[in-house]
């Protein structure tokens, strides 16, 4: 009998104008900006890998460890293969860093890139689940109670021996599965797509990601299309189901996870951003200062020594300037750690706010799951921090006691073996973890919904 | 005869759902956006004029001319009024740029730290207009030949004596009009708010600026509402309309301006951030290699040659400078060409450059960051040069110090005010995205008036 039932509604639907464009729109789009974002993935690879060694050879030239301590090493942000189907905060303009042993490196942005991507969303598989997707959900849900009862055949198809539980469960069934079924051939295309771009390393885990955020994607439709069946059971007509449902689309795609970080602002305020580079420029002003008025009393000190107490004065100098920077180092560290730690809670707080909405909590959970989102970011960070204790350890062993007033190059200045900036992806074990809340709740969302329209069709009036 | 017919679209309009619906929704996000963003202005314009004292006492403290050259100059650009309403490229130009005399600019984090600001685009007038505007458009007139077909009505309005395209034009007006009427006055009640709410007001060609963007606004709902109707000429039932219109809503809002600008950047290559700075470098040592061979000059031959040096590596730096800006601004119109292919990107673009937060914005901060930098140098110099001319035969060195180390007067560095692209010219640039969206309305209008002339009352 439900089987029946489902496939009725398939067919139904399968007739209809409506399906054809959904299907369509949902298969071109998803291989479109696969296609798209798969050619800019391999560019942006080519120009990381390229810039790595540019910046290689830069650093070779400076010719001594002390002017590569002061230039510093710079560091691109490292494509991640992900983003070829979630973008996330890969969007950023902030892409290069520049490592020295002065304060704590972040990514910071250029002047001279093409700001025209940051006037719209980018068109990622996150962009068209979230938006455009849950938009169709709606649009194939909305008259499948409203509409029969409005021509009529709901009366019809209940006045043969079928409980009303089976007929919802079987609208579920098949209007679900016209949505996910084009998504998920969307997907498949998506998957051989970028299987076969051979400069496009998916491993085994980002393979498990792309399963995991699928199964995700597919939750979020089921809650989307659960809503949009409550509503076609309870409105009048399938003309009010449409407006409301649209109205909601709006509030839950387009407003409320958009709005988040801003009433977070208000809720959870931190300090402007001028207000911690003013401090850090207090303190980096101090190590400069110190170190001039240093450097012109040894100089009226030096006047008369031999060299050898020269050089020892000199010694003395270094080590006093290594000192104070250490100390401003650590001050200016606090400074962003306390920053970031403020940063962290108020970007939770508008997760928080903003988990209302199903599209937000899936959006977390998917750029989580492909390693590009606000965990990714804090992860690059973090992983940026450690190089940079690298780069100076490494560059203090190599420079060891030196010699000379700085200036002059050193000898055997040779940097083959400075270690490499490297960046790998969390765990999935951890992402998972991580976004269980969201992955979750539009569970809950789903059954809740689903139970809703459930309870709401028993009862209803099919006249 | 038009303005009954107007009259009676309008009341019939008004006593709609939809029409209660789109109010509400409009006047809540509407109302709501320019609030939120107008206490992030608040924020933003107060933590600005912090900066600007903290700067400036810092100057008047502690900061010498050798200091200030060594260390630069931090500056920031004043929070756009506009932003409220627009916000476009204001997260990027709003950085702060440190500029020093020897370092090349760089730019400060953004003012918009979390990092949920790079997931979602913001809430603003633009982003309402363009997606939620453009689509309650459409629901407005789906239905509107194609409905009154369905349910009789039609036939019942043309058989009284009127001319067709009256008929079309009170549908036309009708509708739009019921659209227009709730969005401007929550447009305009949303600046109320703001302006009460918070300390924000619109100064000066802030005023005529925010017309235009209404006015833009106008133009771009007018698409998408003559475009539905066309539709529903076109098709016998209004569901069938409705799928069609949404159709070409999907794509030319959600698909073609975000796919446009990645594919201009994988297609238009330009030079990477890496080559560039290594070919800088190159250019430095080529210049400089003549240094070398500097023993047994004097100081005179020493300093006229790094004069030459100098000079030839500013020139060639800044022809590759040059070459470099024309590629990239290639790669940005190639992907705003290739966007103004829905009408979505011509009112995006068209908008945020009428707010000041547009791709000529962002191009224009280049430009004046580099003039600035010039100015700031060439402050510098003057300091330095004046300082010297005051201690010229005063023998203590102390007190040649005490006058060569005073701190600086904050009036005599260049205040750093990047010029706004001024309306006549940003009105200049937008010609071609606002002549775009006056072409497609009258492309959609004229395809539902032939439609409608031929069409069948009896079918």
């Amino acid at each position: 009998m439900l089987r029946a039932l489902i496939v009725k509604e398939w067919l139904v639907s399968l007739l209809e104008l409506r399906f054809l464009v959904c299907a369509g729109l949902c298969i071109v789009l998803g291989v479109i900006s696969v296609f798209v974002l798969r050619a800019d993935l391999s560019s942006r690879r080519a120009e990381f890998t390229h810039n790595q060694s540019e910046y290689l050879d830069q650093a070779r030239e400076y010719g001594s460890y002390r002017q590569l301590q002061r230039q510093g090493m710079r560091v691109d942000r490292p494509p991640q293969s992900f983003q070829v189907l979630f973008y996330g905060v890969e969007k950023t303009l902030d892409r290069t860093a520049v490592v020295t042993d002065g304060f704590l490196p972040g990514f910071a942005g250029d002047l001279n890139t093409n700001p025209a991507v940051m006037l719209f969303p980018v068109a990622d598989m996150l962009f068209i689940v979230a938006v455009v997707l849950s938009l169709l959900a709606f649009f194939i849900s909305y008259d499948t109670v409203a509409g029969e009862r409005e021509t009529g055949t709901l009366k019809l198809l209940l006045s043969f021996p079928v409980p009303r539980d089976l007929v919802i469960l079987a609208k579920w069934i098949g209007g679900y599965l016209s949505l996910a079924l084009p998504f998920v051939v969307a997907l498949l295309v998506g998957a051989l797509l970028i299987s076969s771009a051979s400069d496009i390393p998916f491993t085994a885990t980002d393979w498990q990601a792309f399963v995991m955020a699928a199964v995700v994607s597919l939750l979020l439709l089921a809650v989307m299309f659960s809503i949009g069946l409550l509503v076609s059971v309870r409105a009048r007509s399938s003309s009010t189901a449409i407006l409301t449902l649209l109205s909601l689309w709006v509030l839950l795609a387009l407003v409320v996870p958009n709005v988040g970080p801003y009433l977070a602002e208000v809720v959870a305020p931190i300090p402007d951003v001028g207000q911690v580079e003013r401090e850090i420029g207090l303190r980096t002003q101090q190590i400069s200062d110190q170190y001039r008025t240093d450097w012109s009393s040894m100089r009226r000190r030096m006047r008369g020594l031999s060299r050898q107490e020269r050089s020892e004065l000199f010694r003395q100098f270094r080590e006093q300037r290594a000192k104070l920077q250490v100390e401003v180092n650590e001050a200016t560290s606090r400074v962003i750690r306390d920053f970031e730690i403020q940063l962290r809670r108020q970007t939770d707080i508008a997760r928080q706010l903003t988990r209302v909405s199903p599209v937000a909590s899936y959006v977390y959970a998917s750029t989580d799951m492909g390693a590009t989102g606000v965990r990714h970011e804090e992860r690059l960070i973090n992983s940026l921090r450690t190089y940079q204790r690298q780069f100076v350890q490494y560059v203090g062993e190599q420079a060891g006691e030196g010699s000379g007033f700085g200036g002059g190059g050193d000898e055997e200045y040779d940097i083959d073996t400075l270690p490499n900036f490297s960046y790998s992806a969390e765990g999935l074990g951890e992402r998972f973890e991580s976004r269980m809340v969201d992955t979750l709740l539009l569970l809950l969302f789903a059954v809740a919904f689903f139970m809703a329209a459930f309870v709401s069709f028993l009862r209803a009036d099919v006249t | 005869m038009f303005m009954t017919l107007l009259v009676r679209e309008l009341r019939a309009h008004l006593l709609t759902y939809r029409f209660a619906l789109s109010c509400c929704l409009l006047f809540v996000l509407l109302v709501g956006s320019a609030t939120i963003l107008g206490v992030n202005y608040d924020r933003r314009l107060d933590a600005f004029t912090e900066t600007q004292l903290a700067r400036e006492q810092k100057l008047a403290e502690a900061t010498d001319f050798r200091t200030l050259r060594w260390q630069g100059t931090q500056q920031e650009k004043p929070p756009n009024p506009l932003s409220v309403f627009t916000v476009g490229l204001e997260r990027e130009l709003s950085r702060s740029v440190t500029i020093a005399s020897r370092d090349e600019p760089t730019l400060g984090r953004s003012k918009f730290a979390n990092p949920l600001f790079v997931l979602f685009p913001a809430p603003d007038f633009l982003y309402i207009v363009n997606i939620i505007g453009s689509l309650l458009a459409i629901l407005f007139a789906f239905n509107a030949i194609s409905g009154d077909h369905e349910d009789g009505t039609l036939r019942l309005v043309m058989s009284h004596p009127v001319p067709r395209h009256v008929v079309l034009l009170a549908k036309w007006a009708g509708g739009y009009l019921s659209l227009m009427l709730p969005l401007v006055a929550s447009a305009v009640i949303g600046l109320l708010m703001a302006t009460m709410t918070t300390s924000y007001s619109l100064r000066g060609s802030d005023v005529p600026a925010f017309m235009g963007m209404l006015g833009v606004a106008a133009l771009y709902l007018s698409v998408f509402f003559t475009l539905a109707l066309a539709a529903s000429v076109h098709t016998r039932r209004s569901s069938t309309s409705l799928v069609v219109s949404f159709l070409i809503w999907v794509v030319w809002v959600l698909a073609i301006p975000n796919v446009a600008p990645i594919v201009a950047r994988a297609v238009v290559q330009v030079p990477s951030a890496g080559s560039i700075a290594s070919e800088r470098s190159a250019i430095r040592r080529a210049a400089f290699s003549s240094m070398r061979r500097t023993r047994g000059m004097d100081r005179d031959q020493r300093d006229a040659l790094r004069e030459e040096a100098e000079a030839k590596q500013a020139k060639e730096t800044s022809a590759l400078m040059a070459d470099f800006t024309r590629r990239l601004q290639a790669q940005v119109e190639a992907g705003t060409t290739m966007a103004r292919l829905s009408p979505s990107a011509s009112y995006v673009y068209a908008t945020a450059s009428l707010a000041g937060a547009g791709l000529a914005e962002f191009s224009a901060l280049r430009v004046y960051i580099d003039r600035y930098r010039a100015e700031f140098a060439d402050a510098l110099d003057r300091i330095e040069s004046d300082r010297r001319r005051q201690v010229q035969g005063i023998e203590d060195r102390e007190e040649r110090d005490e006058i060569l180390e005073a701190p600086i007067d904050p009036d005599d560095i260049p205040v750093f005010s990047p010029p706004r692209v001024p309306l006549a010219q940003v009105m200049a640039d937008g010609q071609t995205d606002i002549l775009l969206l006056v072409m497609l309305n009258g492309v959609f209008f004229l395809i539902a008036y032939l439609g409608f002339l031929r069409y069948d009352l009896a079918s």
